[in-house]
């Protein structure tokens, strides 16, 4: 009995030891800076001819899998682990291309810290096949458009899409404005404002105000020109120029922390 | 054939996975599933009823195919290896009474894991739903989860029915649990297999015909996955539903036909 007893508490120690010392084998702060290797993933063929009729749940597992790596990911981790990430978002998605969650994650990190926005537009144009009712998809893919590629009547499309599935006469009105303007800076600053409501995610909102903010500073600028331009016939050859003549008392403060300046007649801020 | 034979063959074979407390392993296997849905969804971020449909119907299927794996297959390869058969058929019973006994026994079996699954499973829809009404499908209906859930069953009844099939061919009870298991496999992937090869333009013409002999063989179980169904409410073709009935229906009269002629010119 006494034996036994002993037995059961080595057993035990080795246990917790083994246990604890596996906790400790990878600490969460490298965590980002492991490399992985998206090529030891399996095939979406190979995954459905096993999994058979528990493909969604697969695609819920991979899900979770990738929100855990998404969650410790941060912006020093190498590019093998972004394209790791993607993959297993891809075959969350390719398991049950229905599931939205996959495509929430996706636009919510790939275009921003990665900047991957191409890859993300063509991730989502896929789900734009299945969830036919989802107002949301074509929105993001239209403000993917926008935003990140400066395709404005590609957004456009995809925004009347947003506009019709969804029923929302402000996408409507919106999708219009860019495709005819151009995509002014007005109509810039309406749109992200119109994401911005839409946003819940607190590093993303950051991201879009900044965004509205530099827009804010170009208007102000782009006034400032044209008034300049009224009373001396020319463009000024700085923006500095349209503070030193008095038109306005100082250029605003860019977001982006470089100065805004003029380029071939353009005024940038990033 | 006398009803009365065949219904007391199904009664005993229901009262043998009584007897080998398949209702406490599958009220477990339900509570378990219930508790591995909840451990789940902080996972998931917005398609939360969705995942709680996914593991129900997961259940249901997998509760099923273990009822199948784990009672049903060994019980009739024991039936001759420990020679119990000889028991019912020395009494006043044809060898086809037996085997429409014991499948009708199974699916009695199956039918009372299918009504023990729901119960939690149906419960733990009910609380996402009321927890997360923003997060419900758009086209979510009870009616269509219902009838997700009763086809799992059916697919089941399908698969027991070519089962019995191979058990009558094979004596080994190894061959027919490897060969079950190959049929399962292909039955859920031949939509898809079939699909690819008739739009390949590389494969050959024999290569083609074989697939869509081997379709016509196995059971296609795909046919009867209504997960997309039940959790997005996507509408399904025109007599959709009536059509893999029908279907079921015929694959499990060839296949227990089958069954009773091999099963007959078996040596015992």
């Amino acid at each position: 009995m006494i034996k036994k007893g002993i037995v059961t508490i080595i057993a035990l120690l080795f246990y917790a030891s083994g246990f604890y010392w596996l906790s400790q084998d990878q600490p969460i702060e490298t965590f980002s800076a492991t490399r992985m290797n998206a090529g030891l993933l399996p095939s979406v063929s190979f995954l459905k001819t096993v999994c058979g009729e528990f493909t969604p749940l697969v695609s819920d597992v991979f899900f979770a899998y990738g929100s855990v790596l998404a969650g410790n990911f941060d912006r020093s981790a190498p590019k093998e682990n972004w394209d790791y990430l993607f993959q297993v978002m891809k075959l969350a998605r390719d398991m049950d291309p229905y599931f939205k969650d996959p495509y929430r994650l996706v636009q919510g990190v790939f275009p921003w810290i990665p900047r991957m926005p191409d890859r993300t537009i063509s991730f989502l144009e896929k789900g734009l096949d299945f969830r036919k009712w989802d107002s949301i998809l074509p929105y993001y893919v239209g403000f993917d458009y926008y935003f990140f590629a400066g395709k404005y009547r590609k957004s456009a499309r995809y925004l009347f899409m947003s506009a019709k599935i969804g029923n929302d006469p402000f996408m409507g009105s919106l999708a219009s404005k860019i495709a005819y303007r151009g995509g002014d800076v007005d109509t810039g600053i309406t749109f992200l404002t119109g994401v911005l409501k839409k946003t819940l995610d607190e590093n993303t909102r950051n991201t879009i105000m900044m965004r509205i903010n530099a827009l804010k500073g170009v208007k102000l600028l782009k006034k400032a020109v044209n008034i300049y331009k009224k009373r001396y016939g020319r463009m000024p050859s700085s923006l500095e120029e349209l503070v030193a003549k008095g038109i306005i008392r100082q250029l605003p403060e860019n977001p982006y922390r470089i100065p805004y300046h003029l380029e071939a007649g353009r005024i940038r801020f990033d | 054939m006398r009803l009365n034979n065949i219904l007391r063959i199904a009664l005993l074979s229901f009262k043998e996975g009584l007897r080998q407390k398949v209702i406490y392993g599958v009220s477990c296997f339900g509570l378990i599933m219930a508790a591995a849905t909840y451990a789940f969804i902080p996972f998931i971020g917005f398609d939360i009823c969705r995942v709680v449909i996914d593991f129900m119907l997961m259940a249901v299927s997998a509760g099923c195919l273990m009822i199948i794996f784990f009672l049903c297959l060994p019980g009739l390869v024991n039936d001759i290896r420990e020679q119990t058969v000889y028991f019912v058929l020395s009494s006043p019973v044809s060898r086809e009474e037996y085997i429409l006994g014991r499948f009708l026994g199974f699916s009695m079996i199956l039918f009372v894991a299918l009504v023990i699954l729901n119960v939690p499973a149906l419960l733990m829809v009910k609380l996402y739903i009321i927890k997360y009404p923003g997060y419900v499908p758009l086209h979510f209906g009870w009616h269509k989860l219902l009838l997700a859930s009763f086809f799992k069953f059916y697919a089941a009844l399908v698969f027991l029915s070519f089962v019995f099939l191979v058990w009558s061919i094979m004596e080994s009870g190894v061959l027919v649990s490897i060969a079950s298991i190959i049929a399962y496999l292909i039955g859920q992937n031949i939509n898809t297999v079939k699909d690819i090869a008739m739009n390949s333009k590389t494969m050959g013409i024999t290569a083609k015909n074989l697939i869509s002999l081997v379709s016509w063989i196995f059971p296609n179980l795909g046919y009867f996955n209504l997960n997309t169904y039940a959790a997005y409410g996507v509408n399904l073709p025109e007599h959709y539903l009536s059509k893999i009935f029908v279907y079921g229906f015929s694959y499990m009269g060839v296949a227990i036909v089958i069954t009773m002629f091999f099963f007959k010119r078996r040596d015992l």
